[in-house]
């Protein structure tokens, strides 16, 4: 099993076996995090190899030109993008399927990540804005957060999936799980109480085993983000020596 | 139907039943994918523009994004340019535009996924040029170009290798456009010294009835882009 170490410029790209199915990755990458659960909760065998993405080692940039995790490689096979990704592990792998058959829910759920990645980008956007222009952004998150109470509301389950967790669950989960850690520790301008569908979600989210396996530490999350503000990430928070 | 694109205060035209209707914009890059592949696979739809910065409350009800394109159907709404030309492929696969095996479809979404990278530098080139950064910027849109030239390179005459597929009719748009963004900035043509499978790409890209049926001279673009620019866009220009 390789390390979890990241690897950075100038390091050696780990040998790959044949039929070995890789993925790309960075621990705290939310984006990652949605191909971590759906091969989670897929059963489906990988290894992860992380990268420093600050500093990329050259052999990254040639399988991904823009560099960027999730990465999958399996043989000759490269795929990126984390919803192309998740997308086709559920399609080539069809066990225990995410996604709906029928053309127009697939559309609609499609949809909905689209209003999700307006939320992500205000979001992002707020918690790196000064304070006084946090308030724009803000009625912006409280909009996008109304659009997905209301789509959680109509699929009539606890999940977006229904009764059952969908892809759509794990590919909106991992902004709520930073929530969460962040919700903890700073106060949040908005609150997903006044979101009752979303915050019943959040609880049982957390039931989910695949959400169990790919948590993140709580206070390595923290530190790690604090070593992004600071300009410096470490990748590799918390990991011994021989991690 | 009337092309004139409906603003706020408007009302919202009734829809048959079974009919397929687009909201668009005349001008809007994104729409224009939608109407490439409805009018490729010869799709019957009808068009109602949209006035983009005075929206009607019964289009925002539809979109709460409030962007075009958006498909309604009976009591179906879909939008998204990307998820509306899924859809359309999905529901009327003749021609299919989108491989059947996964892989390769997985391939294509990604080009059409990434090629934000080159349309968000439609936007920095004109700013560029007065901030004096655009040599670096143009470095930057050939180094993105490079990836498509390559990609083509290996495919064929189209994306789709010898007949268009989804690839060719999403990006097309923004070639289509380039006309306005060598105004400013004329490094930004399309060398066909640098980008031989590209240059032979467009022309051929033009001989599709599709893309002359959603065509609009360069004037027409650099008249809309500037009436944007001044903050009056002109939705119905050209329009008797």
């Amino acid at each position: 099993m390789p390390t979890q170490q990241s690897f950075a410029t100038g390091s050696a790209c780990p040998d790959l076996e044949g039929g070995t199915l890789r993925v790309y990755s960075m621990r705290f990458c939310p984006y990652a995090q949605r191909a971590l659960l759906v091969l989670t909760h897929k059963n489906i065998p990988h290894e992860v190899v992380n990268i420093n993405l600050k500093n990329k080692p050259e052999w990254f940039l040639q399988k991904n030109p823009l560099g960027r995790v999730p990465t999958l490689e399996k043989d000759d096979r490269i795929v990126y993008e984390s919803a192309i990704c998740c997308d086709y592990l559920d399609q080539v792998y069809p066990d225990n399927k995410l996604t709906p058959d029928d053309p127009y829910r697939q559309a609609r759920d499609k949809m909905t990540v689209e209003v999700f990645s307006q939320f992500v980008s205000d979001f992002q956007k707020m918690m790196s804005s000064p304070p006084q222009e946090k308030p724009e952004s803000l009625q912006k998150i409280k909009n996008n957060l109304s659009e997905l109470e209301s789509s959680l509301t109509a699929r009539q389950g606890a999940y977006f999936g229904g009764n059952a967790v969908q892809m759509l669950d794990f590919l909106l989960w991992p902004w709520f799980e930073r929530i969460l850690i962040f919700a903890k520790v700073v106060p949040l301008t908005f609150s997903l109480e006044d979101y009752p569908a979303l915050c019943e979600w959040t609880k049982k989210m957390p039931e989910c085993p695949a959400v169990q396996k790919c948590r993140l530490d709580p206070q390595q999350f923290l530190e790690f983000y604090k070593s992004t503000k600071a300009g410096a990430p470490d990748y590799d928070v918390g990991l011994g020596k021989d991690s | 139907m009337s092309e004139k694109a409906l603003g706020r205060g408007s009302q919202c035209p009734p829809l048959a039943p079974g009919t397929l209707r687009l909201y668009s914009m005349r001008f809007c890059p994104y729409a224009q994918r939608t109407r490439l592949a409805l009018l490729h696979k010869n799709i019957e739809f009808e068009t109602v523009n949209i006035n983009l910065k005075q929206k009607p409350d019964w289009f925002r009800a539809r979109n709460p994004i409030g962007l075009v394109p958006v498909l309604e159907f009976d009591d179906k709404i879909v939008y998204e340019s990307n998820v509306c030309n899924e859809y359309l492929d999905n529901i009327y696969p003749t021609p299919k535009l989108i491989p059947t095996d996964f892989y390769r479809a997985s391939r294509d979404k990604m080009l059409w996924e990434t090629f934000g990278k080159v349309t968000e530098l439609f936007y920095e080139i004109p700013k560029s040029v007065a901030d004096g950064s655009l040599d670096k910027c143009i470095r930057r849109y050939e180094r993105q170009l490079r990836r498509y030239e390559s990609e083509l390179s290996n495919r064929g005459e189209y994306f789709g290798g010898s007949s268009p597929c989804m690839v060719d009719f999403m990006i097309w748009p923004w070639f289509e456009r380039i006309p306005v963004l060598t105004i400013i900035a004329p490094e930004a043509e399309i060398d066909p010294n640098k980008f031989p499978h590209l240059s032979s790409w467009m022309k051929l890209m033009m001989e599709l009835p599709a893309v002359r049926e959603t065509y609009e001279e360069p004037t027409s673009h650099v008249h809309f882009f500037s009436s944007l620019r001044a903050g009056n866009p002109d939705y119905d220009y050209g329009l008797k």
